[in-house]
């Protein structure tokens, strides 16, 4: 990628166009799958890509490539699709600060990359013996998923960085018979070793697997609710995290108005963070996709709006400065504003006294889908367990949560004093695009008042 | 990539597995497209282009797939695939030899010279037509339109090649209401060019009505219309259900049931690769077995299983042609275009034929479904409650649960209009007594 890189550069030197950049990437993708006695590989999958983005007069054009001697070209053909727009009332951006510099998962530890393809097939035949093993009826799966990319952006205001990512998750799958299921996904960047020894999780999740399969039916409902730290990421990923995105905001000015700084979201506990580079988790970028510096962005602060998040774009309209927040979901599309590793501050009160304050209440753990409808919000949830003054009773039939977000927000009582973040190498879509690697998280959370059907 | 050209590089392919393989075979894509992507705030033109090759090989009797897009080093590509087939499946099929000849599905001559103008002046027009029905409306929408170049051969002898031309649009309409803001997102996918304006309005807009909100008398088992935006997805249950793959690894709910009446005796449900600028079209699959329009539940009768080359064998069938992959990945069974067939006549949308219930225009969340058994746990969001064939109101929040072959056995009327969703074409439908909270 290098020479790719330095050509990328020299191109750029000579740009005619107001603003000019070069994004190109090799990713390899693999899977490796063990569904009970059945073993898959796929891949690896090997892809070079590239896009072209120019802005010229306030117009924008872009122009995805595959192969690095098409660079000049697809240059050339973003140009002109941005001079054969009719104008928008764009911005120029604001750019990065002119820097050269390169990032490698290598110093993490002993990348994914290196480990054979042997023993990721055996440790996933392995976990799945394990459960397999522990359940008399029913089916398990494991499934590991491999992403590794070097990524190169380039652009004609001295910006040139190039980062080595190594992305890996494992998800343990069991279902048993009625449809009873449970899954449990780990996902990292950088080193494979957090992938070893991670038999007693997979027996503890057959052992709750087994208790959950005799439950008692949770009549629909406004409870009081301890989230787990999962469901608080989820949450706040889903729920409130894509309507603080600016690219969404400049398009709904009804919603911008309603999230502008300094508006009241959540009670005073409630404070939310996007930190991009928390490394060793998947949703984690050294640069954005437009070769802004990650940052740590407050977004919540005691229940109050901070900030939103940028690309250099929405940053320029919104006069500040980008947060170091645009993905591109596939090439030759825009930068979008998208979250990378969200999460809650934890507060101060253990898990132990949360469930003091849940005299018939619900203990909700585990995230199996869940989608937002602006800012309604609605999860699946894995396990559902009944609470009565203070104490787990029994498990109950799993349910759906659903709600406003702010009224959600509005209503956490406290939050724990656990932080345990979540990643997924394809955790968040939007508008149809591709998936992208996000990581999310909290502490345990209690809330007033949650519809549970 | 010229016919000529992809030939060139597959056989180099090929000719580099012949010492270190049983069989091998070499699929070859190309694509190139236009795009806009366009919304209240602006709009950018794309294109792009680029090349992918796939190579599956048995060697060992296992096999093992690999894929490369971009720059192709056929000696790498083959080195991957030796790796693959060391921890590959059992090898249980052989490729086709035979090498029929395959016609390109017709293209559009309107959709090949579209230009990114033309699509944007019909954004526009759109704009403005949503901002008649609601003023503060705002359209944001992606359109991608292009050609793909499809090439197999394999070292039996097939040889295959062939051409379509697609569009893909996502539209998505917010809106600031009494209660809170909605959004509704329509997307297709056909051979045409710009979709319809008035199916598109439809769509997007069913979803968005304004009414009193009904708190109450939405639980307990109603009548329920799917919009076929929600029909759509409650078909992934059988999507999933008649891929001889479930069959061959003893998990189709559908075993045994061939020849018997599975779902509604008013449901005529097909699989269509052939199917007018469906979006989903192929003159043969990703094996290079020929495809064909097959009939999977005739007025309700389940008439058989869909196979790949791999679960026909396990399963003592033939191929179906209805493998499907992306590059370098493993073959399942998959459905191409599915259709529900209309009813010759009535209304559109059911409402006046059911009376009372609810309509659901989206589905929010699919989370805790299982599409191999068919159970479903579905949130929709809002939904709308009408009585008389009239809408009265809305409500927020609404879950819809059961299995989708009971729900489906309980048809009572199919609307007399198809519309897109997704590469489907779907009709209203309406179900008796599902299971609601």
């Amino acid at each position: 990628m290098q020479k790719y890189r330095e050509l990328a550069e020299k191109l750029l030197m000579n740009s005619e166009a107001d603003f000019a950049e070069l994004r190109i990437e090799q990713t390899a993708k693999s899977t490796v799958v063990q569904a009970g006695l059945n073993h898959t590989n796929s891949g690896p999958v090997e892809q070079f890509s590239g896009t072209a983005r120019v802005l010229s007069e306030n117009r924008w054009g872009i122009h995805e490539f595959s192969s690095p001697d098409q660079m000049q070209n697809a240059l050339n053909l973003a140009l002109s699709l941005a001079m054969h727009t009719r104008p928008y009332p764009n911005p120029l951006p604001v750019l990065p600060p002119a820097l050269r510099d390169t990032y490698s998962d290598d110093s993490n530890g002993v990348p994914l990359s290196d480990v054979s393809l042997r023993e990721k097939t055996f440790l996933c035949r392995h976990y799945c013996d394990l459960l397999g093993a522990s359940l008399t009826s029913g089916s398990a799966k494991v499934t590991y998923d491999e992403l590794l990319r070097d990524r190169v952006i380039v652009n004609s205001s001295g910006t040139s960085v190039r980062e080595v990512e190594n992305l890996g998750s494992i998800k343990v799958q069991a279902v048993l018979p009625g449809d009873f299921a449970a899954s449990e996904q780990f996902a990292v960047r950088g080193s494979f070793d957090p992938f070893r020894g991670r038999e007693k999780h997979i027996e503890k999740m057959s052992r709750n697997l087994l208790t959950r399969a005799k439950t008692t039916g949770i009549a629909p409902g406004v409870y009081r609710v301890i989230l787990d730290p999962e469901l608080t990421g989820i949450l706040i990923h889903e729920a409130f995290g894509h309507l603080i995105e600016a690219d969404f905001l400049e398009n709904n000015p009804a919603v911008a108005h309603m999230l502008r700084t300094g508006s009241m979201v959540g009670s005073e506990c409630v404070n939310i963070i996007d930190d991009s580079l928390l490394m060793n988790h998947p949703g984690s970028m050294k640069w954005d996709d437009e070769g802004t510096p990650g940052a740590r962005t407050k977004l919540v602060s005691s229940g109050r709006i901070v900030s939103w998040l940028h690309t250099m774009e929405t940053a320029a309209k919104y006069n500040v400065v980008p947060t170091g927040n645009a993905r591109i979901s596939e090439h030759g599309k825009p930068p979008e504003a998208r979250m990378t590793c969200t999460y809650m501050e934890p507060g101060t009160t253990p898990l132990e006294k949360l469930k003091l304050h849940l005299d018939n209440g619900l203990y909700l753990k585990g995230f199996m889908g869940g989608a937002t409808d602006m800012d309604r919000f609605s999860i699946a949830v894995q396990e559902a367990w009944v609470v009565k003054d203070g104490t787990i009773q029994k498990p109950g039939t799993p349910v759906m949560i659903s709600g406003k977000v702010t009224d959600v927000l509005g209503s956490i009582l406290d939050t724990g004093d656990n932080l345990q973040l979540t990643g997924s190498l394809s955790g968040c879509s939007r508008r149809g695009g591709n998936a992208i690697a996000v990581t999310y998280g909290g502490p345990h959370v209690l809330i007033s008042g949650m519809q549970v059907r | 990539m010229t016919v000529q050209e992809t030939a060139l590089t597959g056989s180099e392919i090929l000719v580099a597995c012949e010492k270190v393989s049983t069989e091998a075979e070499v699929t070859g894509i190309k694509q190139y497209y236009r795009s806009l992507e366009y919304s209240p705030e602006s709009c950018v033109p794309g294109s792009g282009e680029r090349t992918g090759w796939g190579l599956r090989m048995v060697r060992n009797r296992k096999l093992g797939v690999a894929g490369e897009w971009g720059m192709i080093d056929p000696f790498r590509l083959v080195d991957k695939v030796i790796g693959s087939c060391r921890y590959g499946s059992e090898a249980v099929f052989s490729f086709p030899e035979n090498s029929p000849e395959f016609d390109s599905p017709p293209d559009s001559d309107e959709l090949k010279q579209m230009t990114h103008e033309q699509v944007r002046n019909y954004l526009d027009q759109l704009q403005k037509e949503v901002q008649k029905i609601h003023p503060l409306a705002a359209l944001s929408a992606r359109i991608k339109w292009g050609g793909n170049s499809v090439f197999i051969m394999n070292s039996r002898g097939l040889s295959g090649s062939y051409k379509k031309t697609t569009s893909h649009s996502t539209f998505s309409v917010s809106l600031p209401s009494d209660n809170g803001l909605i959004q509704s997102v329509y997307t297709l996918n056909t051979a045409n060019a710009l979709p319809v304006k008035n199916q598109v309005i439809d769509m997007l807009m069913l979803p968005l009505q304004q009414g009193d909100i009904k708190s109450a008398g939405t639980s307990g088992k109603k009548n329920i219309v799917l919009s076929p935006v929600a029909f759509s997805l409650l078909l992934q249950a059988i999507r999933a259900g008649v891929s001889g793959k479930l069959l061959a690894e003893g998990a189709s709910p559908l075993a045994d049931m061939q020849g018997k009446q599975v779902v509604g005796s008013k449901l005529t449900i097909r699989d269509l690769p052939g199917l007018n600028s469906g979006a989903a079209n192929a003159p043969f699959d990703s094996e290079g077995i020929p495809t064909r329009d097959k009939t999977l539940f005739e007025d309700g009768i389940f008439t058989g299983f869909i196979h790949d080359l791999e679960s026909a064998a396990l399963c003592d069938a033939e191929s179906t042609g209805s493998s499907g992959r992306n590059l370098g990945e493993h073959s399942k069974p998959v459905c191409t275009n599915l259709a529900v067939d209309p009813s010759v006549s009535g209304s559109v949308n059911t409402l006046d034929e059911t009376g009372s219930g609810i309509l659901v225009t989206s589905i929010l969340s699919a989370g805790g479904s299982n599409a191999a058994s068919g159970s479903f746990v579905f949130d929709c969001g809002r939904v709308f409650v009408f009585r008389r064939g009239e809408i009265q109101g809305y409500r927020d929040g609404c879950v819809l649960y059961g299995n989708a072959y009971d729900a489906l056995s309980r048809t009572a009327v199919i609307g007399s209009r198809q519309y897109r969703a997704g590469t489907d074409l779907l009709p209203f439908i309406s179900i008796e007594g599902l299971s609601v909270r």
